[in-house]
């Protein structure tokens, strides 16, 4: 078969099934899965398809316009596929609370012979089985817009003796004046210890979230030496980074 | 009798020079040195009246003077060779000499001939340069060329003469021909400041040694004190290299590579270097190293005259640039327009390279092309106001992604790209940084040839530092840092491993 017939099939069986994967795909094709990338690059281009979550979904006419709640879940997906580029086989590290962790959690089963130590209690399930090691830090757990998490004392002195290479942590708000701020200041601590536990500190933060303040002020924008964030971040952001030598990734949907 | 003081220039918000300083004294030979984009050229066209400063005060003889025009700075007798040939090729030496300060009879528009022969005859003969005056320009060498130049700032009352990369293709019986001169100037009293990279040569001809890194002058010391090393290292400076958004890529096989190639004109001699999928290689190296040169072999714009090329580790000969293209190479240009037509719109330049995937029946189907176009528009992130504009109204950095946008369509898988962030404002450096590395991800083989050092540390897994056209080293990115990519341009080993 040519490239032709089997882009041809490719978009048959999407519009039977309105959404499919990679792997169903490549046994589908016949082909590696690489093809079967190259193939759905070329279908997004086209307009027929949108690719999402190592699989694609087919592009209903009335679908065409963007939601805002898919944007942002896709630059959340993308800023999680860009930090898991920033970990390494057998590296050891933290990961906060939040969506983004989440996302980023889901994907580690890439990666071998991880340790993570977390107070993010949704990730726990997805983590379990395909780290090495795994630490919880208990303490009280506090329930907010569907999020589960340890806070507190007790949280606190789990992390004690610990060390980490990397550290993930999300946060309401970075601006240029006000810093880092966060809503809950129940991980206020955490975040700080966390930071003295790490060798490297990494915020996962999309564009919305620059240029807005929360509650309670945690540190200075350019104590962080890592921020990752998707394209569409503020210009100013991303000159200042540069110029004060701190790593700003965006992530390109290409 | 020349002094610059705390001179600072921005060019596009970007500051190319901060509160540099620079002096000279009438017979003395001044050497500048430092890294591609450390202000020494631009330090000196503003001395030369090609620029104005922004801010900082420049005293002739003790007194303040604004020049900002290049006939201001030659009424004080400040003259400027550079780089490129101000000559016009089909005018014979003597007229070329006499441009612009043609010497015309007595009150008559008619320009005096014999007069303007003899004269220049006898300024050939006093610097010793055997030509004839009659002879078209283009007929000359390159030294011939640089001689004539000479002669013609010598007709005014020079006082300082600037030397901007005069000797890089120059031979060495070349080379001292001209040293000759700059001494016979020197003793009449004129002070010669001396722009080049070449390290043996600036401490044979100056008297002094002015260093400039990052805009600001950092070295001030007269000849005796210099050595090689100590230069080196302080041209280098800081390695900034925190910034760069790179994240280590998954590498695959080997997509290109090359096994002792040379080209025809010799500006590439034997080199042998490979890339592999996810990576992303630099390659270093001084002005006419041949980095560039080296760029355009690979995307089949110079023929290879001897070694191997291959493309997925299979032989190929590419007789031109729509060959590579076909193999997936794409190639960037340091020069904008070389890259996209600046006279048609985004949609056409973004198509172009792939109109089949645009092409339904045999007619380009509209919807198609904004199909395509909007995706890149979204995806790529670019400002673009209209899409219908001339892409010659679009921001550089813009420009640039349209260039990238294009050659994702046509499903390249090999990047070369000759000094892609050179004038790019700093947004625009950090998204294109942010795209190269996704594309590494994406399994895309990058080549970036770059004169900015922090650039290819920050982001390469692997250096190959180019000099006179050959490869003289291989850096991994632990390995390597701005002195020992410098030592290496300059043409030295380091004496030490860092």
């Amino acid at each position: 078969m040519f490239q032709g017939q089997r882009i041809e099939v490719l978009k048959s069986i999407l519009q039977e099934k309105k959404s499919v994967d990679i792997s169903t795909l490549t046994s589908a094709l016949s082909v590696s899965d690489v093809t079967v990338r190259k193939y759905l690059d070329i279908l997004e281009r086209e307009g027929f398809l949108k690719k999402m979550h190592g699989g694609a979904i087919l592009i209903e006419d009335t679908d065409r316009d963007d939601d805002e709640s898919i944007a942002e879940l896709n630059a959340k997906e993308n800023i999680a596929e860009l930090a898991l580029t920033m970990i390494e086989d057998g590296d050891s590290i933290f990961l906060g609370p939040g969506t983004s962790c989440y996302l980023l959690a889901k994907k580690l089963h890439l990666l071998k012979n991880i340790t993570v130590v977390t107070n993010n209690v949704n990730v726990l399930e997805i983590i379990a089985p395909v780290v090495r090691n795994l630490y919880f830090i208990g303490g009280e757990i506090v329930c907010r817009d569907g999020l589960l998490y340890s806070y507190g004392q007790k949280a606190l002195t789990q992390l004690e003796g610990m060390f980490v290479q990397k550290a993930f942590i999300t946060v309401e708000g970075v601006d240029l004046f006000a810093g880092l701020t966060i809503n809950d200041i129940g991980i206020l601590d955490i975040i700080l210890k966390v930071e003295a536990i790490s060798r490297k500190l990494i915020i996962m933060a999309d564009h919305n979230k620059f240029n807005k303040i929360g509650l309670h002020h945690v540190m200075p924008i350019d104590k962080i030496k890592i921020y990752i964030s998707n394209e569409r971040l503020d210009e100013n952001y991303k000159k200042f980074f540069y110029e004060n030598d701190i790593k700003i990734l965006t992530s390109y949907d290409i | 009798m020349i002094e610059m003081l705390n001179i600072s220039k921005q060019f596009n918000g970007q500051a190319v020079l901060r509160n540099a300083n620079f002096s000279i004294r009438s017979g003395e030979v001044c050497s500048l040195l430092g890294e591609n984009g450390a202000g020494k050229t631009t330090l000196m066209k503003i001395l030369a009246g090609v620029y104005s400063q922004d801010s900082g005060e420049i005293l002739f003889e003790g007194k303040k003077v604004t020049l900002g025009s290049i006939p201001a700075s030659q009424k004080l007798g400040i003259h400027m060779i550079f780089q490129e040939s101000q000559l016009i090729n089909f005018f014979s030496t003597e007229k070329n000499i006499f441009l612009g300060k043609e010497i015309c009879f007595k009150h008559t528009p008619f320009i005096n001939r014999k007069y303007q022969i003899e004269k220049a005859r006898n300024l050939l003969e006093y610097l010793q340069i055997h030509i004839n005056v009659h002879t078209p320009v283009k007929e000359l060498s390159f030294t011939q060329k640089k001689m004539v130049e000479i002669a013609k700032a010598l007709l005014s009352d020079v006082k300082v003469l600037i030397f901007d990369e005069a000797t890089a293709p120059l031979s060495e019986p070349e080379i001292q021909k001209v040293f000759e001169i700059i001494e016979k100037l020197k003793k009449t009293g004129i002070a010669i400041v001396y722009i080049s990279h070449k390290l043996e040569e600036v401490l044979q001809i100056s008297d002094r040694i002015v260093i400039l890194r990052d805009g600001e002058t950092v070295e001030d010391i007269p000849k005796n004190l210099g050595d090689i090393n100590k230069l080196i290292e302080k041209m280098a400076g800081e390695d900034y290299v925190n910034r760069y958004p790179k994240s280590r890529a998954k590498k695959g096989r080997k997509t290109l590579e090359l096994r002792n190639v040379s080209n025809k004109q010799n500006t590439v001699k034997n080199i042998s270097i490979y890339v592999r999928s996810g990576e992303i290689i630099g390659i270093a190296g001084l002005q006419g190293a041949g980095k560039s040169n080296l760029a355009k072999l690979i995307v089949g714009m110079e023929m290879v005259s001897e070694g191997l090329l291959l493309i997925n580790n299979k032989p190929s000969v590419l007789k031109n640039p729509h060959q590579a293209i076909k193999k997936g190479i794409a190639y960037f240009s340091k020069y904008n327009e070389f890259n996209i037509n600046m006279l048609m719109n985004t949609h056409y330049n973004i198509t172009l390279s792939n109109l089949k995937r645009v092409t339904r029946f045999f007619i380009i189907s509209r919807n198609l092309v904004d199909h395509v176009t909007n995706y890149f528009i979204k995806h790529l992130n670019l400002r673009i106001p209209d899409s219908n504009l001339p892409a010659k109204y679009l921001s550089r950095g813009t420009q640039q992604k349209v260039a990238i946008s294009k050659w994702l369509h046509a499903d390249a898988s090999i990047l070369i790209m000759d000094e892609p962030s050179i004038h790019l404002d700093i947004n625009s450096k950090v998204e294109l940084y942010n795209i190269m590395n996704k594309l590494s991800h994406n399994g895309k083989s990058i080549l970036i040839a770059s004169s900015d050092l922090r650039e290819l540390i920050g982001m390469c897994d692997r250096i190959y530092i180019m000099f006179n056209g050959k490869i003289v080293a291989e850096l991994s990115a632990e390995e390597a840092n701005s002195i020992r990519i410098l030592q290496f341009a300059f043409g030295n080993s380091p004496k030490s491993i860092f």
